[in-house]
């Protein structure tokens, strides 16, 4: 069964991040890097963008770009 | 008293000891030193510096013990006078035992001292210091882990508040350490090659990395040898004793130091009502416009009296007993010009300020998360919305703020939409030509032109976009947490940023407006230049309804600044206004009194920051409002008003624009605008009866 | 880690960035852009007109609006 992306973590769920899509090396400098613990804190209306904390930062992230990475459920 | 995890025997006690204190800056050592010895302070000063040199005098088990305190540094790599004392110091005159003090709030960075100094082969404990504002940050300390990573005696202790209880017994079984870090191949090479000249690795490293004060010649020699050598093979060493030491703080930090708490739970509540899906967008425009508004109500008064200056010195020019066209150039082009770029200012530092304010206080972030949508749709970044905002205020720190955004492409797009934004600067003729020929909707006539300005801009980013193959935009940025501004640095960067506006544009808008004096008034072949050319334009602009030569010329200033548009109408209209000389105790007064004016002013526009909008009371048309409706038609004003607010950028805007995306794509732009204005206005002209 | 803190640097990133990246404290990758910016290996960027992101470098000292975001290039 496929990993879930970032994008279909539920609000308040906390996850580990497991890999990030090569061609998005800018989410790994934002702190979304493998072993990092996140958690999607809301969404904006239309689900599009989201509010994220990944280790001690808030980070906004675009849906698109959510779907880039891939967590486990803690 | 023993310490199990040590990993070497701890160093006996000998009858006198010296014991150096070694840390970052803010640790608390003088503190410490305080704490453990009481009353027998000493200071003085390091010979040859003016640094202050702490010492005490302890009695500890029969032994006489000098605590010494030395200058906080975070490394023994010098970067400062600071610095490079502590090195030496620990290499000329080496202590009997090295207390390492830490800072437990800020343990990581601490670790890169302590482990340089730990190579340095002295008997070595270690106190983690200032544990409560650890506990406040919500960081806990394992002492026994650290002990475990470092092999040294650890003690915790709060120093200021006199908790020192095991500092003392945890410094008698200081210890020789082992090694702490291993570091990259090439370099542990090196190292080893060196070790056998030098009194510890840790000297051995500085040799090798270039610092040799206070060490023995034929390690120095040695060690530039194996210094060139490695740098041929293509290794700094430099690079490789920071990737180890870094690497090695980094892994111990995590084995020593936990969070407890949740780091700011107020970020989180707050963003969930800042972000809330219905109440974000209003607070997102309530909060621009707050902005908007503090900068131009309280910037208002102070451009008045930039302009009162103005009028005072044209005044004291023209008493002055000098040929009759050198008095005006001085008094209407110097002053002029000087004025122009002064009246830029008063806005700028406001608008520098409100946006320093809301960046550091992480709602400009916020505002991003709100406007990313609309951002997307033009296919930019939720980031570019900052410099877009940005333009609003004034087009020129928003083209140099585009240089945040990663994509040049990004940037490129930005910084083309960013002239459509209506700026400050026309402002003046929006409100001229509105109350004049639109005296009930000219609010609404005023809102039709920023938007208008907007729906330009971000066209012609979307546009750029696909005809340049932009990619999908990234809009992933990091919302920094919610902090209090601090104010005086607010203060002092907007001003930095304001003078280092005047000095870059100053220059060339003075220039600018010398020279459309001189089109104004210098006679050129039985003609003045700026008559003949505004002349020579006016048919272009027929099409448009707008027919009257005198408006047209006031549009060649306006590639200058944009507010010079409503002063070349008014020269033109009404005629040079005399100006009768001034005495100077007269000048004097007048300026004093709207000095007062001003400060009065700044405080009502404060007062009235958060109240209603005034609703500006109907009045009577000024002497050029009445000259104008004789001039043209409302249409006509119509496509005027849409022609000022999109042909060009101000000479400011262009020399950034310049910088920032190359000659080439700067003459684009002005070409681009040029058409785009004149089209615009066409429609413009045609969608009134 | 110092080869990932260059390649970062090759456009301005500021601390808080560089900090999570890497992996490190904040105040660890400051000081890490100090050490950095002394043998030349990074440079600090000038007042706002340079990136736009930090309002600006001359005027503030490290602690204050460096750790809001100040930028750090590599020349």
């Amino acid at each position: 069964m496929p990993m879930p992306s970032l994008a279909h973590l539920p609000n308040r769920t906390r996850a580990r991040v497991v890999r990030v899509s090569p061609e998005r090396k800018r989410l790994l400098a934002l702190g979304l890097r493998p072993g990092a613990v996140v958690e999607v804190l809301l969404r904006a209306p239309l689900g599009d963008p989201l509010e994220v904390r990944a280790g001690d930062a808030f980070l906004l992230l675009r849906l698109e770009e959510a779907r880039h990475v891939q967590v486990e459920v803690l | 008293m023993a310490c199990p995890r040590c990993h070497a025997q701890a160093t006996a006690l000998k009858a006198k000891e010296r014991w150096a204190l070694v840390g970052n800056p803010n640790t608390g050592k003088s503190s410490l030193v305080n704490a453990l010895a009481g009353a027998d302070l000493q200071v003085g000063n390091w010979p040859g510096t003016t640094l202050e040199r702490l010492s005490a005098a302890l009695d500890l088990a029969g032994a006489e013990v000098e605590l010494v305190d030395l200058p906080g540094t975070y490394s023994l790599l010098p970067t400062s006078p600071e610095e490079a004392l502590v090195a030496r110091e620990l290499l000329a005159s080496p202590p009997d035992r090295l207390l390492l003090v830490l800072d437990a709030g800020n343990l990581e960075r601490s670790l890169v001292l302590a482990l340089e100094a730990m190579e340095l082969a002295l008997p070595t404990a270690a106190v983690v210091n200032l544990l409560d504002e650890a506990e406040a940050k919500g960081l806990e300390v394992d002492l026994a882990a650290l002990e475990e990573a470092l092999g040294l005696p650890v003690a915790g202790a709060v120093a200021a508040r006199g908790r020192v209880a095991g500092v003392l017994a945890k410094a008698l079984e200081a210890r020789v350490p082992a090694p702490p870090v291993r570091y990259p191949g090439p370099l542990e090479e090196a190292l080893g090659r060196l070790e056998g000249l030098a009194p510890s690795r840790g000297a051995a490293l500085l040799a090798l990395l270039g610092e040799t004060a206070s060490l023995p010649q034929a390690l120095v020699r040695a060690a530039e040898e194996a210094r060139a050598r490695l740098l041929a093979e293509g290794h700094d060493p430099y690079l490789l004793a920071l990737e180890g030491r870094y690497a090695r703080a980094q892994e111990i930090y995590r084995e020593a130091v936990r969070r407890k708490s949740a780091p700011s739970s107020l970020t989180e509540r707050l963003d969930r009502l800042v972000l809330h899906p219905l109440l974000g967008l209003p607070l997102f425009l309530f909060a621009l416009f707050l902005a908007f508004r503090f900068t131009f109500a309280l910037s208002t008064p102070w451009v008045d009296l930039v302009g009162l200056v103005q009028e005072v010195l044209a005044g004291w020019l023209a008493a002055l007993p000098l040929p009759a066209l050198l008095r005006a150039f001085l008094a209407e082009g110097l002053v002029a010009g000087v004025g122009t770029v002064l009246s830029f200012t008063p806005v700028l530092f406001l608008l520098y300020l409100a946006l320093a304010f809301l960046e550091t206080s992480g709602f400009l972030a916020r505002m991003a998360f709100v406007a990313d949508r609309l951002m997307r749709w033009a296919g930019l970044p939720g980031k570019a919305f900052i410099p877009l905002v940005l333009g609003f205020g004034c087009n020129v720190p928003a083209v140099y703020a585009t240089q945040a955004l990663a994509h040049p492409l990004d940037r490129l797009r930005v910084a083309l939409a960013i002239p459509f934004l209506a700026c400050g600067a026309r402002l003046p003729v929006f409100t001229l030509f509105a109350f004049a020929f639109f005296p009930q909707n000219a609010p609404l006539a005023v809102l039709g032109l920023y938007l208008l300005g907007l729906g330009v801009g971000l066209a012609t980013a979307l546009l750029l976009g696909r005809v340049l193959g932009a990619g999908p935009g990234e809009g992933a940025m990091e919302l920094p947490p919610y902090r209090f501004p601090p104010w005086k640095l607010l203060l002092r960067l907007s001003l930095a940023r304001t003078a280092s506006f005047v000095r870059g544009a100053g220059g060339p808008i003075l220039v600018a407006v010398l020279l459309v004096w001189v089109l104004m008034n210098l006679p050129l072949g039985g003609t003045i230049p700026y008559a003949f050319l505004a002349q020579a334009l006016t048919p272009l602009f027929a099409p448009l309804g707008v027919g009257d030569w005198r408006l047209v010329g006031a549009l060649i200033p306006g590639f200058v600044a944009k507010e010079v548009v409503v002063g070349a109408l008014g020269v033109s209209f009404l005629g040079p206004e005399g100006v009768g000389p001034l005495g100077l105790a007269e000048g004097l007064r007048t300026l004093a009194q709207g000095l007062e004016t001003a400060l009065l002013g700044t405080l009502q526009g404060l007062a009235a920051l958060f109240g209603p909008p005034s609703l500006l009371p109907p009045h009577e048309p000024t002497p050029l409002q009445a000259a104008l409706t004789g001039a043209l038609a409302p249409k006509g004003a119509l496509a005027y008003l849409v022609f000022v607010l999109l042909y060009t950028p101000c000479a400011a805007t262009l020399a950034a624009l310049r910088t920032v995306v190359g000659r080439r794509w700067a003459g684009l732009a002005v070409a681009y605008q040029l058409l785009v204005a004149y089209l615009l206005a066409f429609a413009a002209s045609r969608s009134l009866p | 880690m110092i080869q990932e803190a260059l390649a970062l640097l090759a456009r301005p990133t500021s601390p808080r960035e560089l900090a999570q990246a890497l992996g490190v404290r904040q105040e660890t990758a400051e000081l890490l852009l100090r050490q950095l910016a002394a043998r030349g290996y990074a440079r600090p960027l000038g007042c706002g007109t340079a990136c736009g992101l930090c309002a600006f470098r001359g005027v503030c000292r490290p602690g204050e609006a460096y750790t809001l975001s100040c930028c750090i290039l590599r020349p």
